[in-house]
């Protein structure tokens, strides 16, 4: 990713302010320095990958993974997750469900509906930080494919 | 119920006994009839032969009169034979009337009119025999003949008189004794009619008695029905409050514990940057080679070694003893999701085998721990009785009484489709004001000397409660606890009519 001529994003979807700065300080601690967009709730990530005519022509030409968590204030992340494995534009972007449960079920649908990864983010820091950190140096090895 | 059926029996025995009664008097008045009856016949022929013995003796004195006649005008003896014959006959046809007259049941003809008639008859051959001795003699005049003959004719003329009469007389109490035949026949035949009428009603009615009492129980039968079904209904929707209750905490539980968690990572995660960021700024201000004897900067010195440290470390405890509790309601409501699993349990094993497992505990407090009498083997989840066994014998461990040596007994027994396990200890027991409060989630009670978060009998009752039973404490507050688990004896028929 970081040795990719074009420069690769991190679409960060997480509705607790802290999660994100938290999940932002140790990806950057791992050493990983890509551009964070962080989105706050279902509606606006939606917006900003299918544009407002809802196609996702917007993100044409647009290199980037999506790193969603599951518990958002307007929608779940199921949906998002769906909506993005079913365009045709985005459905090769890699998805990274980070998220608090560790319910059987719910990794599986993830799983389905086409999710790359799911972390269950640990629920004492110490873990959670290392998991975070670990995810960096992951996201640092990992190919992403362009849009089109 | 009872009395219904007592008033049944009385019932029944006062148609029985008006049926006996009936035939009873059937019985006798046939048998007084029958007899009657044979009386009136018996008369009837008596008065029949009478008639007939009558005739025959007036034949007999006309035998003898003509027997005279006959010596008078041919004066040969051998025409005397008939009035022999009749002289010998007259006797027995004599007695012969008077012993069919002796026959009759009572006196239906006048004995007068008998002797009378006998009287006339003996007139009469007294005169035959006067007559043919003053013809033996000799030859009478024609006067005294003729005399004579006048005499005869009218003796002859008053037995027959007589006969007419007392056959007059048997007639009628022939005709008689018919009438009270017929009359005795027709009664008996009334009488008979009203004794089978009687019964016929009678057992008509003592069949619509018991009918009626087989619907009066058939309609019990079907309260109790009902009843029962109610009973049962109410039992079931009572466990599915319960259930449904217990389901809503566990949600609930799980819910918050997961909302909780994620404000305290981020305190903790921030705690860790300010940790990180002072040690970065201590490090700074001691390289930056400033002394640490000038009081103005005794108070940066201050904040930066005793009061962020200090803080930061008291933050960090408490987010730890949050996070603990909210691990343990975690754990709880992952307990209460877990998915049951019924198999048939040997009771008394996994009871010793949860009395072995911590069985350092008991021999480190001097206590002993016993099995009384056989526990009833239940089909229920394993880990989830595992645990209501380990933890209540574990507390019954853990607040033994110092004054005396510990003594802990576990029993069992069922009742309806409940297991009853009751585990007792002579321990330091339970004030009654706190019974209901240690079930609560982070309470105790008493003295807190004991290590412990007010998680395990909360536990043990979420866990009895999906096992479809409940647990339940009594103590006096000093002298010991009794704990008693109520768990469904079958907990996959339980599940399976939750289902349906």
């Amino acid at each position: 990713m970081m040795n990719d001529p074009r420069p690769v994003s991190i679409v960060m979807v997480e509705d607790d302010e802290g999660h994100a700065r938290l999940i932002e300080k140790n990806i950057r601690r791992a050493g990983v320095n890509n551009e964070i967009l962080a989105f706050r709730d279902g509606t606006s990530v939606l917006d900003y990958l299918f544009g407002a005519d809802k196609s996702g022509r917007v993100s044409i030409g647009r290199t980037f993974l999506v790193l969603l968590d599951l518990n958002l204030p307007d929608m779940t992340g199921i949906d998002i997750l769906a909506r993005i494995k079913a365009n045709e534009h985005t459905r090769r972007t890699p998805v990274i469900v980070l998220t608090t449960t560790d319910d059987q079920r719910e990794i599986q649908r993830c799983y389905d509906l086409g999710a790359n990864v799911y972390i269950t983010k640990p629920l004492n820091y110490e873990s959670f930080a290392n998991a975070i950190r670990q995810l960096g140096l992951f996201l640092a090895v990992m190919q992403v494919p362009e849009t089109d | 119920m009872f009395l219904k059926s007592r008033r049944f029996v009385g019932y029944n025995l006062v148609f029985l006994g008006f049926g006996v009664f009936a035939l009873l008097i059937m019985v006798v008045t046939s048998v007084l009839y029958s007899n009657r009856t044979q009386t009136y016949a018996a008369d009837a022929l008596t008065a029949a032969r009478l008639d007939a013995l009558i005739l025959k003796y007036q034949s007999d004195l006309v035998d003898a009169e003509t027997s005279l006649r006959g010596y008078q005008l041919v004066r040969r003896d051998e025409y005397l034979a008939p009035y022999r014959d009749a002289l010998a006959e007259i006797p027995a046809d004599t007695s012969a009337i008077r012993d069919n007259i002796a026959r009759f049941s009572r006196q239906e003809i006048d004995p007068k009119l008998i002797d009378d008639l006998l009287r006339l008859g003996e007139t009469k051959l007294a005169l035959v025999r006067k007559n043919l001795d003053d013809l033996r003699v000799g030859d009478p005049d024609t006067a005294s003949m003729m005399a004579d003959s006048d005499r005869g004719k009218a003796a002859m003329d008053a037995v027959r008189a007589k006969v007419d009469e007392v056959q007059q007389a048997a007639k009628d109490v022939r005709r008689r004794q018919a009438g009270n035949m017929r009359e005795a026949a027709s009664t008996l035949t009334t009488l008979i009619a009203l004794g089978v009428g009687m019964i016929v009603t009678l057992t008509v009615a003592a069949a619509l008695f018991i009918l009626r009492h087989m619907r009066e129980l058939d309609q019990a039968r079907e309260a109790l029905v009902e009843i029962n079904m109610n009973l049962e209904e109410r039992v079931r929707s009572r466990t599915e409050g319960v259930l449904r209750a217990n389901d809503e905490l566990q949600r609930y539980a799980y819910i918050v514990s997961h909302d909780l968690r994620a404000p305290l990572v981020n305190i903790m995660g921030f705690v860790s940057e300010l940790e990180t960021s002072t040690g970065i700024l201590k490090q700074h201000v001691e390289n930056s080679g400033v002394d640490r004897d000038d009081p103005a900067l005794a108070a940066v010195f201050e904040a930066t070694d005793v009061d962020i440290p200090e803080a930061l470390g008291f933050i960090r405890s408490s987010m730890n003893r949050m996070d603990n509790l909210i691990s343990e309601i975690l754990k709880l409501s992952r307990a209460g999701r877990r998915i049951l699993e019924p198999s048939p349990i040997k009771t008394a094993e996994l009871v010793q085998t949860c009395i072995d497992a911590i069985r350092q505990r008991f021999d480190d407090a001097g206590a002993t721990v016993t099995i009384q009498g056989a526990l009833p083997n239940i089909v229920t989840d394993r880990a989830a009785m595992e645990q209501i066994f380990s933890n209540l014998l574990d507390n019954a461990a853990k607040y033994l009484s110092g004054g005396r040596p510990g003594r802990i007994e576990v029993r069992g027994k069922t009742r309806g489709g409940y297991a009853l396990f009751e585990i007792e200890d002579n321990g330091r027991g339970v004030a009654p004001a706190d019974h209901e409060r240690i079930f609560d989630l982070f309470r105790r009670a008493g003295v807190q000397d004991r290590p412990g978060d007010g998680i395990g009998l909360a536990h043990t009752r979420a866990q009895a409660r999906r096992l479809g039973g409940d647990v339940t404490v009594k103590s006096d507050g000093s002298s010991g606890t009794v704990f008693t688990v109520t768990i469904a004896r079958d907990l996959g028929a339980l599940l399976r009519s939750e289902t349906t």
